[in-house]
């Protein structure tokens, strides 16, 4: 399409204005069809608009926020849904507004910036916004644009495809200072509000007759922009053929169903409707900003640091499915204790190491003795529940440990032939246990959100003292079923609120086109399926070569799709000295809040600390007095030891601990080998007790240990913390009514 | 395109002059320099679809709702799936044996009164490139009102002819078929999801347009 219309009209103009210095010249056919225009560029200034009222309210422009589109709900609902008593949903999209912020790009906003849905054009409290200073500048306008490019159709084959482009000025690679009149395309604010009411489809429309349940809700996102998106209209390329293998037509494939080979037929997936037909393709940015440093400050206050007795109870937490008792550790004694202001702790070494006693020890391994010493005839654990099928604990006897032990009482009496030698001896030596203790520091801390510059607020309170009305403004009714409601948040402002959300959505290419089609009389949006044609999936997948940098997947193709986010979207442009974020990402990627971003591989991730920020119930507000803790158990093995008397045992010796031993490692395979072996050797399971302990207790450095845990602090008790989507493709989407 | 544009050029060319009683006499350049541009022109439009005077529905006009209706037909969007056909010059050949499938706006209706746009001319300036534009200005107390502006139901109808041969009746004039009985559906046209606006659209600032030639960084 060529414009030579607009450029002749613009010299005329320019020719009035006194601008031109050159008197006009009559143009022939011929030179004016050689004339091209290469595109419309559209520069809006001070430009905001808004929905207002279909009324002659303030001064002509009409009531602030009434004006609506309503959706109405044409055609029956299916069977099922009426038979769960679902009705029809009847909703009024009120005061749809979009202008600029009534601060100034990178400025902290408030309550009276997201706390308006709707309202005037100023920047009083409540106003809605003022006009987009500038909406790209005349080196990055909207663009209104035909281009011809080649693209591979569905079958890979390249063909030439022209399209109508729709270009909102570009994204900045370096965002504009803070007042200028370019910063402003990065300071939008979008508003609206609705209600929608359920509908009895038995009751005809007159009124409020036939509604109930009215939902109420208003949104407001304060602060974005919508540089870099793009909307393209085209003609789909062909390619879908049931001749063209992988791409049309079906194909024969042998399932085994229930132990059968069946053949069954399936198809490639891609329509002919594909074919030729109005397509589309949208790059979607709606950004706030880049948000990689920004998080919240968390600030601890003096930090308590302990060492806390850790008592164990065996026999809790059975599991009626598995029959299996997990245990359960209870904090028992505080056995030395430190408080600091702030930074490491300052605990003695002695003290900490004073508390590595046998106090709380649990013995992991007991001799066994005879039958006559079998378990204890009152339950332990009466109290738990759900009620222990097995209540009472079996201690050993014969029957129960079958094995070569010669005597008949198992360690009971020591005698001849049990006293050494291959018989397990030793068993009947030792007694093994373990303590363990709970290192810990907790402290309390304020949490305080980075300051406000971008808030998308969903809320459906009402301004509490104003008046509220329970019908619709567009249907009226007076007595206050049509007030319009005010929105400004309460003293604790409520609502959903969403705090520098960056969306980058890619919608279709020209060679995977959006498009409309229909099934008998049902109407459907669909995104192309991903042709299986390496030309074509090649310009769309990613090689993530962090992954797998030999690139052992398809080593003779070249990946060329990447993701679009607020950092980059696909190859940088520079035009006219300025540098630009480029559009021809293939993935999209959507965040809320604090992020992580790695430059080298394009990847974003959510921030996961707890000064992770985002999603928030309720303004996010810094809190203080949050209760924060930080803990590391450690374990020691103790072991003591009684000597054969000739027809008894010695009493036990002290208990002693045992020191961790070395990994153990070069083992003739490698799945021999035992970072952390453990340190108990007598292994019995008779009381639920841990099988093989490992001391973990760092003994030489008690103290140090202790001293430098330092609690991370909690985040406010409303903060949901951050969100990332990254990377997203969309391999196929269908959207479809049913049942016309 | 090209050629309807620059006819359309032609002919306002054409009224410009006949017009005058006077014949025209050219400016030269020093003269045209001189020449000082006034203030712009402030344009009204006021468009009426289907409505009476009070923006309701009109039923007389549409006393057969099959004439209240938009249509949208794309190609290759036929009842058995069928194809056009294209040879070597991109001519299109439809087929055949294809009923054209249409996306009917049922119960179109709507009025917009754009009361006041002003149309002036300014320069927008990249580089060291002065241009002119066109420049169209808004008051947030002037809106463009918009009343009753929507349809009843949205409906995909089938012509009854392949090839929109003899005989046929395109969807868009499918008979009308109410759902009748009792209830919200009972006066509605057969489909799904109307919609209906009533808002007085206010705007602020200016929309400059101007042409984005080679010699613009992005063009």
């Amino acid at each position: 399409m060529k414009l030579p219309l607009l450029r002749i009209l613009c010299l005329a103009i320019a020719a009035i204005n006194t601008q031109s210095a050159f008197a006009l010249v009559a143009l022939e056919d011929e030179v004016l069809s050689e004339t091209t225009g290469e595109g419309v560029a559209i520069l809006p200034e001070s430009f905001a608009v808004s929905m207002n009222g279909a009324d002659a309210a303030n001064g002509g422009a009409g009531t602030y926020g009434t004006g609506y589109m309503r959706f109405i709900p044409v055609g029956p609902l299916t069977a099922t849904a009426i038979a769960k008593g679902y009705q029809k949903a009847d909703g009024w999209l009120y005061g749809v507004s979009l202008a600029q912020s009534k601060r100034d790009y990178d400025v902290t906003i408030d309550g009276t910036d997201w706390g308006v849905p709707f309202g005037a054009f100023g920047t009083g409290a409540t106003d809605f916004g003022r006009g987009v200073t500038s909406w790209g500048t005349a080196d990055n306008p909207w663009l209104i644009k035909t281009l011809t490019t080649t693209e591979p159709n569905f079958f890979g084959t390249n063909k030439s495809v022209t399209y109508l482009g729709l270009e909102a000025p570009l994204y900045h690679s370096t965002q504009p200072a803070t007042g200028t009149p370019a910063s402003s395309a990065y300071n939008l604010k979008l508003g609206y509000w609705m209600d929608v009411a359920m509908r009895d489809a038995a009751v005809v429309e007159s009124g409020y007759a036939g509604l109930s349940n009215r939902l109420r809700l208003a949104f407001a996102w304060n602060g974005f922009s919508v540089n870099g998106s793009n909307l393209k209209m085209f003609q789909t390329l062909d390619g879908v053929s049931v001749a063209n293998s992988n791409v049309g037509g079906t194909y024969n494939a042998t399932l085994k169903i229930n132990g059968v080979n069946t053949l069954k037929t399936f198809n490639y997936g891609l329509s002919t409707s594909y074919n030729q037909t109005f397509g589309m393709a949208g790059l979607l940015r709606l950004n706030s900003r880049a948000t990689d440093a920004v998080r919240a400050s968390v600030a601890l206050n003096s930090i308590t640091r302990e060492i806390i007795q850790l008592d164990y109870y065996p026999v809790r937490n059975y599991n009626t499915v598995s029959q299996t008792r997990a245990g359960l550790y209870v904090e028992g004694a505080v056995l030395a204790t430190n408080t600091v202001v702030s930074g490491i702790g300052t605990m003695a070494a002695a003290t900490a190491n004073a508390t590595n006693t046998t106090a709380g020890l649990d013995e992991s391994y007991v001799p066994m003795t005879d039958t006559s010493k079998r378990g204890p005839t009152v339950d332990p654990d009466a109290a738990s529940l759900p009620a222990n099928p097995h209540p009472l604990g079996t201690f050993p006897y014969k029957d129960s440990y079958p094995g070569n032990f010669f005597d008949g009482g198992v360690c009971t009496g020591s005698t001849t032939g049990n006293q050494s030698g291959n018989n397990q001896f030793g068993q009947c030596l030792n007694n093994e246990g373990f303590t363990t203790r709970r290192f810990k520091a907790r402290a309390t801390n304020t949490w305080t959100p980075p300051a406000a510059k971008s808030v998308m607020r969903i809320s459906t309170q009402e301004l509490l003292g104003g008046t509220f009305g329970t019908g619709t403004p567009a249907l009226g009714g007076g007595s206050g079923l049509d007030n319009v409601p005010d929105f400004r948040p309460n003293a604790t402002p409520e609502g959903i609120f969403i705090y520098d959300m960056n969306v980058n959505m890619v919608l279709g290419n020209l060679y995977q086109p959006l498009m409309l089609s229909t099934d008998g009389n049902n109407f459907s949006v669909e995104l192309a399926r991903i042709p299986n044609n390496v030309n074509v999936y090649s310009k769309i997948y990613t090689r993530y070569e962090s992954i797998d940098p030999q690139a052992s997947v398809d080593p003779s193709v070249t990946y060329q799709g990447s993701t679009c986010n607020v950092h980059r979207c696909g190859t940088a442009v520079t035009y006219g000295g300025v540098g630009y974020q480029g559009s021809s990402a293939t993935h999209s990627s959507i965040t809320i809040g604090s992020t992580v971003y790695d430059a080298s591989t394009n990847k974003l991730s959510a921030a996961t600390g707890s000064d992770a920020y985002g999603v928030s119930f309720g303004e996010s507000l810094a809190q203080a007095g949050l209760n924060t803790q930080a803990s590391t158990d450690y374990v020691q093995v103790w072991n003591r030891t009684r000597t054969d008397s000739g027809g008894g045992w010695s009493a036990y010796g002290a208990w002693g601990a045992v020191a961790a031993k070395p990994a153990l490692t070069g083992q003739p395979h490698p799945s021999l080998n035992r970072p952390t072996p453990y340190e108990t050797v007598f292994n019995q399971n008779y009381n639920n007790q841990v099988l093989g302990i490992h001391t973990t207790m760092p003994v030489s450095n008690m103290a140090g240990t202790l001293n430098n845990i330092t609690p991370l602090g909690s985040s406010a008790l409303n903060n949901f913390g951050s969100v990332a989507i990254d990377g997203l493709l969309i391999q196929h989407l269908k959207f479809s009514t049913t049942g016309l | 395109m090209t050629r309807l544009t620059i006819k359309i050029m032609s002919l306002m060319f054409g009224v410009l002059t006949i017009i005058p009683v006077q014949a025209m006499q050219g400016l030269d350049d020093v003269e045209l320099q001189e020449a000082v541009g006034q203030a712009g022109a402030d344009f009204s439009l006021k468009l009426t679809l289907n409505h009476r005077s009070d923006y309701t529905f009109d039923t007389t006009v549409c006393s057969d709702l099959v004439y209240c209706r938009l249509g949208m037909s794309l190609n290759n969007r036929y009842h058995d799936g069928s194809q056009d056909t294209y040879d070597a010059f991109g001519v299109r050949t439809p087929s055949p044996t294809g009923r054209k499938q249409w996306l009917v706006f049922k119960g179109i209706q709507g009025t917009i009164n754009i009361q006041q746009i002003a149309l002036d001319g300014e320069d927008v300036q990249y580089g060291a490139t002065v241009q002119a534009a066109i420049k169209l200005g808004f008051t947030p107390t002037k809106p463009i009102e918009i009343r009753n502006l929507g349809f009843q139901s949205l409906s995909i109808e089938t012509d009854t002819v392949a090839a929109e041969g003899g005989g046929n009746v395109p969807g868009y004039l499918t008979p009308a078929t109410l759902y009748g009985g009792t209830g919200f559906d009972a006066s509605r046209e057969k489909g799904f999801l109307g919609l209906n606006i009533n808002t007085n659209l206010s705007l602020t600032g200016s929309i400059k347009i101007f042409s984005c030639s080679s010699g613009h960084p992005r063009c």
